[in-house]
């Protein structure tokens, strides 16, 4: 019921265009991530939901109902910032029950010291400091519903940032980059507390981040913008093994995928260099294709005619695997190959080695980028049988 | 041999704390050394001036004679029994209060006005400063015309209303506002310079935090965060604004001259007037040593609240 509809948003500041009409159906009850470059609207989008900002053209609903003209205090949604934004006078627990006390309490009751013996103030107070203390045991705040926030870590701020977002039972969980202000280790506590959070409490959630790793682990979908459009909407395997655009290839995975300048020859095959990768149908020859290769998905060769010849150049030790720089002959940027540690190793610096892509994982893009589908039976030309043998 | 070499380590050990000792004693002469400076200017321009002030309150000396005398609490005790003194009092705190009220409010007000509105800041923030830059005995004659009975365009504006203007500042009734209005005017800019800088240390975030927490009304955002928010830098105008009008002195010397009848007599003008008019300089050096009370405690009172309160982190 509390699904959100994103149709035809347009944002301009100025002249220049932030949104450029924007569609999106948000399911109610799911985990939907923006992500992007900065600058790309996903803030702004988030903010035009809220009610922050308002749309140039198009129109929200929240839940089935047109909110356009609604202020955001009564659109029933949330919002946790990148900040913060906690009230730095307030204490914890004032903090947490602002939104219920500035709903439920007239300005009078509100008062300082005199408001509590307005009839009916105290019935009030009482009603939110339960719910407050709720709030506070869900996220393991009791003992802190005293201090300020100056006295809390960056941790515990955000904590009570989601409390403060929480104690309204909100349509709508909004989250904007939530986790970017901490620490790497106590962003991945967060990351587990706030999946946690989605899934004890069911209801939608749009969270905007420019970490890959966040919209990857976190989501049940994710939405890829880049410089005010939407590029691709997907779950997280859907991106990383479907890319349409070789920008969003690039954008999600990490180390980058490899990007290599491949040509269609005579026969219609695929080459980067010597390197025959692949057969391709309807493509002149001569025709330039973007051959993106995700770093494990590049193995070694011993055939020097199953492969591309390269340099090592250095090694990245990563305990569980290692990372390879190399750099092409062929006069491409470098590559990265991720291999598992026991294999790569004895490959020593400086020597060449041929490297190959694995079967059916080679994603190919025309000259703008576009994805061109492979046929479902391409396969390796040559000889099926490869003697490959790691290193 | 070995016994030897453990003599010497020995002394070795002994010696090198006590090098380390002449050490340390060196750098702190030196640091000594480079304070001297500094320290003797403070004493000699800041606290010379002010303890000879207090020194001066016990004695009778008269400007230009050779001779004084210690007379004690002499001095303190004519004042207390003295009318004009207490007149001045009353009438200077009347003037503070009325203008830090005035000017504080007004100055937060002009200053969120301003804020709301990207277009025009800086000319608005620019008029409205002018009048800290004007000089204010020049501005006196300007505002001797805009209140001149006869011909001041004030009564004749309030004339086209119906209303009949006075002579502002010959009326004892009205005397002492018309100088709190002048003092309001000159204040008010530099108020609202102030508070626009508190305003734009406010992170936007919180405006928009308590947009989506429900205040739908410009009032609640004001109570929940403009105002907590701008508890610093209000504490810091207050005291200003205090210290400043608590050193009025030149409208009421041009425009008024202290009259009519003591209507407009203030803490600086009985001292100036005691001091520089009748010679009485251990008799004004008191009154010199209360207004420096006034400030004192002015002072200490935003010192502590700035340690103790008003500040987040």
């Amino acid at each position: 019921m509390s699904g959100v509809t994103i149709n035809s948003i347009e944002k301009s500041f100025d002249q220049q265009k932030i949104l450029k009409n924007v569609d999106l159906e948000i399911v109610d009850g799911e985990f939907l991530t923006l992500i992007g470059p900065s600058g790309c609207g996903k803030t702004t989008l988030l903010r035009i939901i809220a009610g922050l900002e308002r749309q140039t053209a198009g129109s929200i609903q929240i839940g089935g109902q047109v909110v356009d003209e609604l202020a955001p205090s009564r659109r029933d949604v949330a919002m946790v910032f990148q900040s913060y934004a906690l009230y730095p006078h307030m204490t914890v627990r004032e903090n947490i029950g602002l939104p219920l006390t500035i709903r439920r309490l007239n300005f009078f009751r509100r008062f300082p010291v005199i408001g509590r013996f307005i009839p009916g103030a105290r019935a009030i107070m009482r009603e939110i400091e339960n719910e407050i203390q709720t709030v506070a045991a869900t996220l393991g705040l009791e003992n802190l519903l005293d201090r300020k926030p100056r006295q809390l870590s960056g941790g515990q701020r955000q904590r009570v940032a989601v409390g403060r977002a929480l104690v309204r039972h909100p349509k709508v969980f909004l989250l904007d980059e939530p986790l970017s202000n901490l620490d790497a280790a106590l962003r991945v506590q967060m990351r587990a507390e706030i999946i946690e959070l989605h899934k004890r409490i069911g209801v939608t959630f749009i969270y905007v981040t420019h970490d890959q790793v966040e919209a990857m682990t976190m989501s049940d979908r994710v939405v890829v913008m880049m410089e005010g459009d939407i590029i691709q909407v997907g779950t997280p395997a859907e991106l990383y093994e479907n890319p349409r655009f070789v920008r969003v290839a690039t954008f999600i995975g990490s180390p980058k995928i490899n990007i290599l300048d491949g040509i269609v020859l005579d026969d219609g095959s695929l080459a980067i260099g010597d390197y025959v990768v692949d057969r391709l149908v309807g493509h002149p020859a001569g025709t330039k294709i973007q051959v993106c290769i995700r770093p494990e998905n590049i193995e070694v060769s011993k055939d020097q005619h199953r492969g591309f010849r390269c340099i090592l150049q250095r090694h990245e030790y990563l305990g569980s695997e290692l990372y390879l720089f190399l750099k092409p002959d062929s006069g491409d940027e470098n590559v990265i190959m991720r291999a598992p540690i026991d294999q790569a190793r004895k490959i020593e610096n400086s020597e060449i080695i041929y490297v190959r892509a694995k079967e059916k994982r080679v994603l190919l893009f025309d000259q703008d980028g576009r994805r061109i589908e492979q046929n479902t039976d391409n396969k390796q030309i040559g000889p099926s049988e490869q003697h490959y043998v790691a290193g | 041999m070995s016994r030897v070499d453990n003599q010497t380590r020995d002394l070795a050990a002994v010696a090198m704390p006590r090098r380390q000792r002449s050490a340390q004693s060196i750098e702190a002469a030196t640091a000594y050394l480079f304070v001297t400076p500094a320290t003797l200017l403070l004493f000699l321009l800041l606290l010379g001036p002010a303890a000879s002030v207090v020194v001066l309150s016990f004695t009778d000396w008269q400007f230009g004679s050779k001779t004084f005398e210690f007379i004690g609490f002499t001095n303190y005790a004519e004042m207390f029994q003295d009318d004009v003194f207490w007149t001045s009092i009353t009438n200077t705190l009347i003037y503070v209060s009325v203008v830090v009220v005035g000017s504080v409010s007004l100055g937060l007000m002009i200053a969120m006005l301003i804020e709301s509105r990207p277009s025009f800041r800086r000319v608005w923030r620019t008029i409205y400063f002018l009048p800290v830059t004007a000089t204010l005995v020049a501005m006196a004659l300007v505002f001797e015309y805009i209140l001149h009975p006869a011909f001041g365009p004030l009564n004749e504006f309030l004339g086209l209303f119906g209303v009949e203007g006075t002579n502002w500042l010959q009326n004892r009734s009205t005397a002492l506002l018309t100088l709190c209005g002048i003092g309001i005017w000159q204040a008010v800019g530099f108020n609202m310079v102030l508070f626009l800088a508190g305003l734009t240390a406010i992170p936007t975030d919180l405006y928009d935090a308590v947009a989506i927490d429900g205040s739908d009304s410009t009032w609640d955002r004001f109570c929940v965060v403009v105002w907590p928010l701008l508890g610093p830098t209000t504490m810091f105008v207050v005291i200003i604004s205090c210290i400043r009008s608590f050193q009025v002195f030149d409208t009421v010397k041009v425009l008024t001259d202290g009259g009519p009848n003591r209507a407009t007599e203030v803490l600086l003008f009985t001292m100036f007037s005691e001091g520089f008019t009748y010679f009485r300089s251990g008799y004004a050096a008191a009154l010199t040593t209360i207004f420096l009370i006034f400030v004192l405690i002015l002072t200490l009172v935003q010192r502590i609240s700035i340690e103790k309160r008003i500040h987040y982190g």
